[in-house]
């Protein structure tokens, strides 16, 4: 209820020239009502003519209600208003303001009164730093309506002007804002909205230098209406110039620009938003559309379906998902497809999600892996049963190694996904195949993420293999078993162990993990037994000499870091059991002998030369590698030194060893520098 | 009885005798080894400078108690295999280090314009640490952020490797903080590090 303090009035009969006229001005010291407060008030009057008068409204200082500022010094004037048929106008008034929370003012103003009642004020421009902004308010029986037309207003000016919007002062925002918002009510009430802005060279930057902004220009409209107590509202947002950071996001709209869109209403007695459709789509990357309802004061969300749409997957991972996944081994990638993805949020989370691949296929730039084309659909629900989930790849490959095509069957249930039927991976004319894989934890939060799998090695061909790997290629397959496979804490670890049917013998690899396996430098631990390979297919494949009888060994300790041997301990040796052909010829000789010591072993300048091969009892080779030094050794002699091959027969030949210690470079350097028969070891 | 008495002595003498041969973290050979990487790292051309030789702390030997048992200690140690006595040294050359110092080369050209407009720089951790990422301009700094997710992977890595092929997992730690402290004293001109009181400063 307002109320006043009347102070005064004054009834002035002015002078002898005009008589007809009346004056009368009336002071009021206060007045107030809920929240605002107006002091020192004046109202003048001054009948200029019977249908003219001049008009003047003077505040001293004006409490704007629910904090938004204080206007002093306020003088509303209308030096000739004029009456005619249809009321009165005022076609040129003068609003003036010391201090306003819109700064000072000096604006003109007209406005009119007619006979039913109808009011209508134009302030076509208030001063705004550089900008301005126009009013303009109309009322007739009850129902008015409001414009604003801010005129590159500076968007922390009008944010100064609302106590409800605090713009974070240390971010330097700047920008311009232009356009016109309007307003329609009766009485109290606001009945619509409608708002067409400009947001132009909105430049910001946080002092963390995680939020920023650069020549950024949206555009908004927004029509609200209200019906039965609830605001629907139609928004549309366009982004199409400027380059916006917001950690770890970077979107620049030059790339393709941005459209937002939502449609919904708002129920403030129920404290509901529901979002009929809303739809964000960044140009040539992805369309990210769906539903929303929301309840509550904090507005929790109750109900969200999204829906993910992009035919450019390589703009997407660029644009949008390589900066969430820094850090990771998936963070440089060339991507290339179309995915499709589906949520459903409830209260509780993702309810269900769905994944389409439409020839999808990325590659790691470091070369670890690949994935040609994958086509499927993957489908998950959070406690009913979902269809089995289907993806086809026409190739992938692991550190260049390629595969065949293959395809995964899987169900993903719960918080548990497992094969449905094992995937067969065609693999260097071989296969490997995963029987068994169940990954739990990954899918619900809270979860503990765990998986394991079991998988089998059939045929694969280490012709193949070496080839690909470029190493000495030698024939054979590998087989085996690989159980309890595990990835856990960047270490994947292998139970079982993987056969190698090779050189007429077998090599069992056991106690595999590769630590770090996609990381820079990823470190293989295993140990291997060799058992009954043939000397002689053996050194034929890696020409080295020829060499008959069978050999055992015993590789202990082994590790590769960045796939480079850092340390092992291997035992070559004749086995006690084998009673096969042992021979050497002058070649393996040679180069065993260069191989232990370094030097040649000068044999083409003695008689043995007239024999192409010797007879041998044992060959044992020990090699201890621990970082950079290579510790040699093999049969023991009572001088000290080492059989490396112990001769048998007549012309004997000893191989024999006396330095221990050799430098791992060296020992690889000869090795690399054994040719013999046009072939060379790298 | 006699026996007794003489061999009481005796018994009490091995015992009181401590001998203790401790291999303490060799800082001295640690900082020379970090030393060599880092500036390897930097391509730093700034002349080399000898770091201060503190042969102390390469080894302790701490003998405590009776003369009889020092002597006792002493010739004890005079006993310990040559290998067990020797002088801890650092080796850095391993594929796995030579591997990450290779990684870290590569990267230090991609690196060095961010550290040289601060918005990157070392931290009193021995990591690299985004100082001011407003230095940045926006479109690379999420190239700056990956940029120093891996050379932190490799710093660490670095470090454990260093620990791990010496031997001595347990070192990692003083590892770090030795590199902490070269990459400090080796940032070229215009670089930024942290102080020991975490305050940024400018080479």
């Amino acid at each position: 209820m307002p109320c006043l303090l009347l102070i005064g009035a004054a009834l002035c009969l002015p002078g002898a020239r005009a008589v007809a006229a009346i004056a009368w001005s009336l002071g009021i010291e206060d007045i107030q009502g809920d929240g605002w407060h107006a002091q020192g008030i004046t109202v003048s009057l001054a009948e200029q003519s019977v249908d003219r008068i001049a008009v003047a409204i003077h505040v001293d200082q004006f409490d704007l209600p629910d904090g938004y500022g204080t206007l002093r010094g306020l003088k509303l004037e209308c030096p000739a208003a004029q009456r005619d048929e249809s009321g009165w106008v005022c076609a040129e008034g003068r609003l003036a303001m010391q201090d306003s929370p819109l700064q000072g003012q000096d604006a003109p103003w007209h406005a009119s009164y007619d006979v039913q009642g109808g009011i209508r004020i134009v302030v076509p421009r208030l001063a705004l730093g550089e900008g301005g902004i126009g009013l303009e308010l109309t009322a007739s029986n009850g129902t008015w309506t409001a414009q604003l037309r801010p005129d590159r207003a500076a968007v922390a000016d009008l944010a100064g002007v609302s106590p409800s919007v605090a713009l974070p002062r240390d971010w330097g925002i700047k920008g311009r804002v232009s356009g016109q918002v309007a307003l329609e009510g009766m009485l109290s009430e606001i009945a619509s909205a409608r708002a067409d802005l400009t947001l132009e060279r909105l430049d910001y930057a946080s002092p963390d230098g995680t939020q920023a902004a650069e020549k950024v220009r949206i555009s908004t409209k927004l029509n609200a209406r209200v019906e039965r107590g609830q605001w629907y509202f139609d928004a549309q947002l366009a982004w199409p110039d400027g380059a916006l950071y917001s950690e770890p996001l970077y979107v620049d709209a030059a790339k393709g620009p941005l459209e937002a869109t939502a449609v919904g209403n708002w129920d403030a007695a129920r404290q509901r938003l529901v979002i009929d459709s809303w739809a964000v789509r960044l140009a040539d990357t992805v369309a990210v559309f769906g539903t929303g309802r929301f309840v509550g004061p904090d507005l929790a969300l109750e109900d969200l379906t999204v829906a993910v749409q992009s035919d450019h997957a390589g703009r997407l991972y660029q644009r949008v998902l390589q900066p969430f996944m820094i850090g990771s081994a998936a963070d440089d990638m060339s991507v290339t497809g179309r995915v499709g993805m589906a949520l459903h949020f409830d209260d509780k989370g993702v309810e269900q999600a769905g994944l389409e691949l439409n020839a999808l296929a990325f590659e790691d730039h470091q070369g670890r892996f690949s994935l040609d084309q994958a086509d499927g659909s993957v489908a998950w629900d959070r406690s009913k049963e979902v269809p089995v989930s289907r993806v086809a790849v026409k190739g992938a490959s692991l550190y260049r190694i390629p595969t065949g095509p293959f395809g995964v069957h899987a169900r993903f249930a719960g918080e548990r996904i497992y094969l449905v039927e094992p995937v067969v991976v065609p693999l260097l004319a071989g296969e490997v195949g995963l029987d068994s894989f169940e990954l739990t934890g990954a899918l619900m939060s809270g979860g503990q993420l765990r998986w394991e799998a079991s998988a089998s090695v059939r045929g694969v061909s280490l012709e193949q293999l070496t080839e690909t790997l470029a190493w000495p290629p030698f024939g054979g397959t590998v087989a085996g078993q690989l159980r309890n496979m595990r990835y856990v804490d960047q270490q994947f670890t292998i139970g079982g162990g993987l056969q190698l049917a090779a050189f007429g013998g077998e090599i069992q690899v056991n106690g595999l993990s590769i630590q770090d396996p996609f990381g820079s430098v990823p470190i293989l631990n295993a140990a291997a037994t060799l058992r009954g390979l043939n000397l002689e297919a053996l050194t034929q494949t890696f020409s080295f000499g020829r060499i008959e009888g069978r050999i055992n060994g015993d590789v202990d300790n082994i590790q590769l870091v960045g796939w480079q041997p850092d340390r092992f301990d291997l035992h070559l040796y004749t086995p006690d059991e084998d009673d096969s052909r042992h021979r050497i010829s002058q070649r393996a000789v040679q180069n065993l002998t260069e191989l232990g010591s370094g030097v040649p072993a000068g044999l083409s300048t003695t008689v043995l030369t007239v024999f192409n091969d010797f007879r041998y009892d044992r060959i044992d080779i020990k090699i201890e590698l621990q970082g950079n030094t290579a510790e040699l050794d093999g049969l023991a002699r009572p001088d000290g030194g080492y059989y490396l091959v112990k001769g048998a027969g007549l012309p004997r030949i000893d191989v024999i060893g006396r330095n221990r210690s050799v430098a791992w470079k060296d020992l690889l350097k000869r090795l690399q520098q054994i040719q013999v028969e046009g072939a060379q070891i790298r | 009885m006699v026996k007794r008495i003489v061999s009481f002595p005796l018994m009490a003498l091995a015992l009181a005798a401590c001998v203790t041969i401790n291999i303490y973290f060799p800082a001295a050979a640690a900082e020379e080894a970090a030393r060599t990487i880092v500036r390897d790292v930097l391509q730093s051309d700034q002349p080399e400078q000898a770091p201060p030789a503190k042969p102390d702390d390469k080894q302790s030997h701490s003998i405590h108690g009776h003369p009889l048992a020092v002597a006792f200690g002493v010739l004890m140690e005079a006993l310990v295999p040559a290998a067990e006595a020797a002088q801890a040294d650092i080796n850095i050359n391993t594929a796995a280090i030579s591997a990450i110092r290779a990684s870290m080369q590569k990267r230090q050209s991609s690196l060095a314009p961010f550290y040289q407009s601060g918005a990157i720089g070392f931290d009193n951790k021995g990591s690299v640490s985004l100082r001011d990422l407003a230095a940045a301009p926006l479109p690379q700094r999420n190239q700056v952020k990956k940029l120093v997710a891996d050379e932190n992977a490799d710093r660490d890595k670095l470090y454990r490797e260093i620990a791990r092929a010496n031997g001595h997992p347990e070192w990692e730690a003083d590892v770090r903080s030795t590199f902490a402290k070269v990459w400090v004293q080796e940032a070229l001109k215009g670089y930024w590090y942290q102080d020991g009181g975490g305050n940024w400063k400018q080479r």
